[in-house]
């Protein structure tokens, strides 16, 4: 099956990174290690990818990258004293894995 | 120069009122308002990037609007005490919360504000910033963490809260008077508001989508958002109001709210990401924050095309 994703990994600067024109006709998801999803075989995403000068990667080299980010802030969450873990707060719950998509 | 007639071969309309319907390009003159009008096409809602802010967090404070922002509080760890500006394109630390605390209320603008309740166990601490300091004010009746608030700093609305609270009070600039409670308890939910007599409340734990309108007296259920979720950012007034991010799912969905049904729309671009908070009105807002992305990530809201009035100045 043809891949609807591509990942490319460009660190966000700020205003300008995504522009309103483009996140209106491109569907973006960025994850943590700068790692950033976009739609396979577009045109618009790969002349964004070619603006942000972002580094293609696999799916597999994506998912590693997120993974060390995510792994750090999970080990961070559990290190943390069980009064500020919050439990009270539904939302303050430990970091999940992210899995990425083809 | 080439003249608008030269270029279409018939002048701009002189009308005294907005046409009830135009299609794209149209182009006329408001002898009434004065406004030279264009029908820029069908509004289109997205969200670009915007400046990262100094320190990464979440389940933080926020008020303002998208070009004068005002970020404080937040966790991770045992609650944070940064307090910073935003300008429209970067973020600029300025002086701290007396009390670090996350999952804490905000209300007002960029110049004056109000932090409202927060920290764990749940605090009533209330502080009023001035645009150079935070002052501790008198305290919320109830101690919470998780709430929500909005309106301004001397006309606000704090709601819900941790465990599933209901509890509604109102500030008048003084104190804080207990009022009737939400239909539905909740915590962790999304809020938006200009006053203490007009508000709206949605979403919330542990993935809630009940919408409850405030008219100053009572909370009346209306209709759900598409996608109940919990810790969400939130912005605008009761009858045009903005829901984005949140969680289950971390996909950063966003809707809008037209003073009856919720519409999706565009999601942010930053995804695994929750507990961000927002400010700003419907067509013009801010997501700042977040758990699970590093907490620095901003991102603008606007709604472009629609009937527009060009600046002749």
């Amino acid at each position: 099956m043809a891949k609807t994703k591509q990942y490319c990994v460009a660190e966000n600067w700020g205003k300008g990174f995504i522009e309103h024109s483009e996140s209106s006709r491109i569907k973006f998801a960025g994850y943590p290690g700068n790692v950033w999803q976009v739609p396979a075989y577009n045109k618009g995403a790969n002349l964004w990818i070619h603006k942000v000068l972002g580094t293609v990667k696999t799916l597999a080299e994506a998912q590693a990258i997120v993974d060390v980010e995510v792994t750090a802030v999970q080990t961070a969450w559990d290190a943390l004293p069980d009064a500020e873990k919050a439990p009270a707060v539904e939302g303050n719950t430990r970091p999940a894995d992210i899995i990425l998509e083809e | 120069m080439a003249k608008y007639k030269d270029i279409h071969g018939f002048k701009i309309q002189n009308v005294s009122s907005d046409p009830p319907t135009s299609v794209a390009g149209d182009m006329w003159y408001n002898s009434t308002s004065g406004d030279l009008k264009v029908n820029l096409g069908t509004p289109v809602g997205a969200w670009s990037t915007g400046g990262a802010m100094n320190t990464g967090r979440y389940a933080l404070g926020s008020a303002g609007t998208q070009t004068a922002a005002l970020a404080f509080g937040g966790l991770p760890g045992s609650g944070q005490t940064e307090t910073e500006t935003y300008n429209g394109s970067s973020w600029t630390e300025v002086n701290d919360l007396n009390t670090a605390r996350g999952y804490l209320g905000g209300a007002g603008t960029q110049t004056a504000a109000l932090a409202i309740g927060g920290g764990v166990p749940g605090q009533a601490i209330v502080e009023s910033w001035n645009g150079s300091n935070w002052t501790e004010v008198n305290d919320l009746n109830t101690a919470r963490f998780g709430l929500a608030a909005s309106g301004t700093q001397t006309s606000s609305l704090a709601y819900g809260g941790a465990p599933n609270q209901n509890v509604t009070e109102t500030w008048n600039g003084t104190n804080w008077t207990e009022v009737n409670n939400l239909n539905t308890g909740r915590n962790t939910l999304g809020g938006a508001g200009d006053s203490n007599t007009s508000a709206i409340a949605f979403g919330g734990a542990p993935g809630n989508p009940a919408t409850e309108l405030w008219n100053g007296s009572n909370w009346t259920e209306v209709n759900n958002m598409n996608n109940g979720r919990k810790d969400l950012g939130s912005a605008g007034i009761k009858t045009a109001a903005l829901a984005f991010g949140g969680t289950p799912p971390d996909s950063g969905k966003t809707e809008l709210w037209n003073g009856t049904n919720w519409a999706e729309t565009t999601s942010l671009n930053v995804s695994g990401n929750e507990a961000q908070r927002g400010c700003g009105v419907q067509t013009s807002a801010l997501c700042f924050g977040g758990q699970g992305g590093g907490g620095t990530a901003t991102e603008e809201w606007n709604i472009t095309g629609g009937v527009s009035t060009i600046d002749a100045s």
